[in-house]
């Protein structure tokens, strides 16, 4: 008779083998390949009915258009019997008066340092542009057929992907109108929100705050608006739940002129300045710099010998990895990993195997940026092995941006510039 | 696990690459795990396969708080239960002889290749009610924490410990059996 630990530990130790048929993973693979692709491509397209989820998200923005439902529609005044005689109303229409704006969104999560962020501009003529990523998207709205573009920033070159901005653009400015109406028209429902609730003693002298809550969940939202001009100044919700947090913020100071809504300035812009890669590339340079200079902190000066994880045994991991850490906060395309707390608790310093596990993590993911980096550029070459930082004249990284004839060239002082082919080192 | 962050983090950034590599290491996992749940070869084929095609699609969503091991486990022991839950639908219509006779039609494309071992024990794993046997493997093949399965079966923790019990008496003695013939 075996007992339940004989049993637990008969299982646990079993060795069941199996294998899969090559060809089989093969067509699994490029299957799968092709739905990654198509998910990419289609981003637009699949959640373009479906506006509330990708306006922030989260459902939280039909709690803001119903706010906005109840106070317009009902007529309710959400600050009952408060100083202030604003209601959301007033808020909404003073926003759709305004001529131009900026708008500046930040959607993420409280236990992350990752961040969407979003940049929409909008002129005088109902002509918008908008910053999501690498990705520019310019929109006409002055006619009833909206054209919407989107370019590679880099490249200055269309792009099919326009990403989420396009989406959110389409539906809130549908009809050449941009404002806190249109989220109202395209929520198609007010069910589940409790009537709104005042925020009397949260506003100051200069502005007043809408608070929002959601009868059956924990979710709430904020609007702040000026008491003199009723313009909203920023928006910020926030749900408990998964501890996501959007927040808006509106900017009506800076009126950008007619060239910065024109997508053949901004395309053209390129042209006129063929160097203008090299600079876009210099971003990317400038990552790979800085992790290349954090690196020879670290080291005691030295480069690493190899661009791969090969090259973490060349760091001592009692290095001050939050130096490191820091760096990587930097780097374009917000990465995110968790940080143990205790690495920088002085009063409760980590353990040795949190150390190790907290510098590995984060040397893996510095040579995965570098690869990425690496791997836009064409015919680069590394040649960092025992090089120092002192060594101001060799040559430790060269790479060819894309359409360029020339080279960019990273020196043992970290100074970079453009050589031609023949002149690269041998 | 270090690996896996990166791997997740290049495949959120739309890497094929990073999709490969996540699907070659874990591919023989994840079909052991549904080969197990739910004896039988083909609908693991469709479970992992379903799994994958979702995951795919799911670069600009994932987000991950565990590692990507226990997640993928657990997308399998959810759509296991689901799959399992269909062919319970199937049996009381009636209709699990065409069910059968489907299955079987694929046998000569499979994609698994099992053990000998591996087919006993789904055969013996299979006597154990569906709850048990899925909270057994999950424990001890998985390495999931009674909480994690709690949570990814919807009920408490201490009903999770129930099935477990309740799932090894039921193994010893199917064991035990096995001996004494």
């Amino acid at each position: 008779v075996r007992s339940a630990e004989n049993i637990e530990k008969l299982v646990q130790n079993l060795d069941l083998d199996i294998d899969t048929n090559a060809q089989t993973d093969q067509a699994v693979l490029s299957e799968l390949l092709d739905a990654q692709k198509k998910s990419i491509k289609q981003q637009s397209a699949l959640v373009l009915p479906n506006i509330r989820r990708f306006i922030m998200k989260n459902p939280i923005t039909k709690l803001a258009a119903a706010v906005v439902i109840i106070a317009v529609i009902i007529g309710v005044n959400p600050f009952g019997t408060s100083k202030t005689s604003i209601v959301l109303a007033d808020v909404a229409k003073r926003f759709e008066s305004v001529p131009f704006f900026r708008l500046t969104i930040y959607l993420g999560y409280d236990n992350s340092d990752e961040a969407k962020k979003i940049e929409i501009w909008k002129s005088e003529d109902s002509h918008v542009r908008a910053h999501e990523g690498n990705k520019v998207i310019f929109a006409d709205f002055s006619n009833k057929e909206t054209n919407i573009i989107a370019f590679d920033q880099t490249t200055r070159q269309p792009i099919n992907n326009m990403g989420y901005v396009s989406m959110i653009l389409k539906e809130l400015c549908s009809e050449g109108r941009f404002s806190l109406d249109t989220i109202i028209n395209i929520i198609p429902s007010e069910d589940g929100i409790t009537s709104v609730e005042t925020a009397d003693t949260a506003a100051s002298k200069e502005t007043v705050v809408f608070e929002i809550k959601h009868k059956e969940t924990p979710e709430w939202i904020s609007i702040w608006a000026l008491r003199s001009s009723k313009l909203p100044v920023r928006m910020c919700f926030h749900d408990p739940r998964n501890n996501e947090h959007g927040d808006f913020f509106f900017d009506y100071s800076e009126q950008k002129d007619a060239k910065f809504f024109d997508p053949d300035a901004f395309k053209n812009e390129a042209q006129e300045q063929p160097n203008l890669s090299s600079s876009e590339n210099a971003f990317n340079e400038q990552e790979i710099i800085d992790v290349l200079r954090r690196w020879t902190v670290l080291s005691g000066g030295s480069f690493p010998s190899s661009l791969d994880i090969q090259t973490i045994k060349d760091i001592d991991p009692n290095a001050d990895i939050s130096f490191l850490y820091n760096g990587l906060k930097n780097l374009n395309g917000a990465i995110h990993f968790e940080t143990p707390h205790a690495t920088f608790d002085r009063d409760n310093p980590p353990s040795q195997d949190e150390i190790d596990k907290y510098f590995n993590s984060v040397m893996f993911i510095l040579m995965g940026r570098i690869q990425e980096v690496l791997a836009e550029m064409t015919d680069w070459h590394y040649a960092g092995q025992g090089v120092k930082l002192s060594d101001a004249d060799t040559a430790i990284l060269w790479y060819r941006p894309k359409d360029s004839e020339t080279y960019r060239v990273i020196y043992g002082d970290l100074r970079a510039k453009d050589v031609k082919l023949e002149n690269l080192p041998k | 696990m270090l690996e896996d962050k990166v791997l997740i983090w290049k495949f959120k950034y739309g890497s094929g690459e990073a999709l490969c590599r996540i699907y070659e290491k874990y591919i023989k996992d994840l079909l052991r795990l549904a080969a197990i749940l739910s004896n039988n070869a083909c609908d693991a084929e469709d479970i992992v396969h379903d799994v994958f095609v979702s995951f795919a699609q799911s670069a600009e969503t994932l987000r991950l708080s565990g590692n990507l091991k226990s997640f993928l486990l657990t997308c399998v022991a959810n759509r296991a239960r689901n799959k399992n839950k269909e062919n319970q639908r199937w049996q009381m219509a009636g209709l699990d002889e065409a069910e059968s006779v489907a299955s079987q039609s694929k046998t000569p494309e499979q994609w698994i290749i099992q053990s000998e071992e591996l087919r006993r024990w789904s055969n013996i794993m299979a006597k154990l009610p569906y709850e048990q046997r899925e909270t057994v493997i999950l424990h001890l093949r998985a390495g999931m924490k009674f909480r994690q399965i709690a949570q990814s079966q919807g009920v408490s923790v201490n009903t999770v410990k129930g099935r477990y019990r309740y799932g090894l008496n039921k193994l010893r003695s199917i064991l035990d059996g096995e001996v004494e013939k």
